[in-house]
């Protein structure tokens, strides 16, 4: 069949890490967008989330999405990451790598992301991983007879889990500056005309996104009270 | 005549199964106006009077254009000049008593034949399965027949230019192919007479990639920083969308 043929392929495999990274990106957009709401304070927050819980059928419907979204991108990212590993049987004695920016970039004076962050990406996504299965446990399956907005404020005042919050957001940020640029040429979506503005779009959103999402804790932890 | 002496550690293999290891020479009185490559042909007549076995490696055109030269100098494919060939890089730009590892390009797809010589027959069995127009065209047409705007037949030379050396392949850290196959699809299919094979063309030269175990792309860049012959990665982003293409609205 002439789509799994495709999904095997080296190029069908990236395509599917860059769809499913892509969705989970405007996922992270709208869960972004629903956590602000604590800057509002602690009721804004709460009622937001009743909000949210009162539409059980299509929360259910969009966690089994998520769920399979998740499976898709990390399935695919470590079946990729043992494929490259099997590419190159003998390592180089030495090994430098030379690459800062693209030379599309580079004819702009700008660069798409860190060499860093691309180098990292599997690794990044592994702590995310781990995160977000702290965040789970803590928030989701939390106690379920004390206000969210309740467990959320008391659990990110504490240091340890307000700054694991903060570093766990940077690595996020790290991971997605590389990775919208790298599924946006992963779709072929690499023109002249944009490059410029592609560019300045992998550092934007990702700090717009820390700022926004680790200011939370951040402010908790400085003993502000949301 | 400025020289400059230098200890070399080159990768020494018997043969495609044999072990190899690392050997360790010292060369001395190297003239700065020589080439990587003669500088290679200098150790090999030292070693030849020693009665020793020269280093094997590959070469032909020495002027940059044939892509047969290639190795890791330092960790870097075709050495720290950026832009050049192996045999491009000149001896000038090292200093006496520098240390240089010289290894072969690395890859499962690359089997190393004997010390810094591999088999580079994936990257032609790629060419084979579609970079290539096979249609009938009869006699010789018109060279203007078909008009190609200027632009369109600069951006096709770019991804033209490359000469297969594999250094793409070597320095990517999942040693990709990519920015080789990528440059060929691009090639044609920026150009009229590659239209009407397009659709195939991607589809065939994806699949014959991938049968030869190289990696996947990450999109980390190594490959067009270390492209003698500096081909845009945006020709990974062409054969991205050539394959999409082809594989959703293929016939």
């Amino acid at each position: 069949m002439w789509f799994v043929r495709f999904l095997t392929s080296s190029i069908g495999k990236k395509w599917l890490m860059a769809v499913s990274g892509l969705l989970l990106l405007l996922f992270l957009g709208s869960h972004i967008a629903g956590i602000a709401t604590l800057y509002l304070g602690s009721t804004a927050f709460q009622s937001y989330a009743e909000q949210l819980h009162s539409h059980m059928l299509f929360l259910s419907l969009f966690r089994i999405g998520l769920l399979l979204l998740f499976m898709i991108h990390i399935s695919t990212g470590l079946f990729l990451f043992y494929q490259n590993r099997k590419a190159r049987p003998n390592p180089y004695r030495i090994s430098v790598r030379v690459a800062t920016h693209s030379l599309a970039a580079h004819a702009h004076g700008i660069r798409e992301s860190l060499p860093l962050a691309a180098r990292t990406m599997p690794y990044t996504g592994l702590l995310i991983l781990s995160f977000i299965i702290i965040h789970i446990f803590g928030f989701s399956f939390g106690p379920q007879d004390v206000p969210v907005a309740k467990t959320v404020v008391t659990l990110l005042r504490s240091p340890a889990y307000g700054l694991l919050y903060i570093f766990s957001f940077t690595v996020l940020a790290m991971h997605i500056h590389h990775g919208i640029w790298s599924l946006l040429q992963t779709l072929g979506l690499s023109h002249p005309r944009f490059t410029v503005f592609i560019a300045r779009m992998t550092t934007i959103l990702p700090i717009f996104f820390l700022i926004v999402a680790g200011g939370i804790p951040l402010l908790l932890v400085c003993g502000v009270d949301l | 005549m400025q020289t400059i002496d230098l200890t070399l550690q080159i990768w020494r293999q018997k043969n495609s199964d044999a072990p190899g290891d690392f050997e360790t020479y010292t060369l001395k009185n190297i003239s700065t106006a020589m080439s990587f490559l003669e500088m290679l042909d200098l150790l090999n007549e030292n070693l030849t009077l020693q009665g020793q076995e020269p280093v094997a490696f590959d070469h032909d055109c020495r002027e940059g254009i044939c892509g047969m030269c290639g190795a890791m100098v330092n960790g870097i494919a075709h050495g720290p000049q950026s832009e050049t060939t192996l045999c491009q890089l000149h001896m000038r730009h090292f200093n006496s008593g520098d240390t240089l590892v010289i290894e072969p390009f690395r890859s499962r797809a690359f089997p190393v034949k004997r010390d810094l010589v591999i088999d580079r027959s994936a990257l032609d069995r790629i060419i084979q399965a579609g970079g290539y127009i096979s249609i009938n065209t009869g006699g010789a047409p018109e060279a203007n027949t078909i008009a190609i705007p200027s632009p369109t037949a600069e951006l096709a030379m770019d991804a033209a230019a490359c000469i297969g050396c594999g250094a793409c392949v070597a320095s990517c850290p999942n040693g990709a192919a990519m920015l080789f196959t990528g440059a060929r699809i691009s090639q044609l299919s920026l150009l009229p007479q590659g239209q009407p094979e397009r659709k195939e063309r991607a589809l065939a030269m994806v699949m014959a990639m991938d049968k030869e175990g190289f990696g996947n792309c990450s999109n980390e860049r190594e490959c067009e920083a270390v492209c003698p012959k500096a081909i845009s990665i945006r020709h990974i982003a062409r054969m991205n969308r050539e394959y999409l293409s082809a594989s959703f609205l293929g016939e």
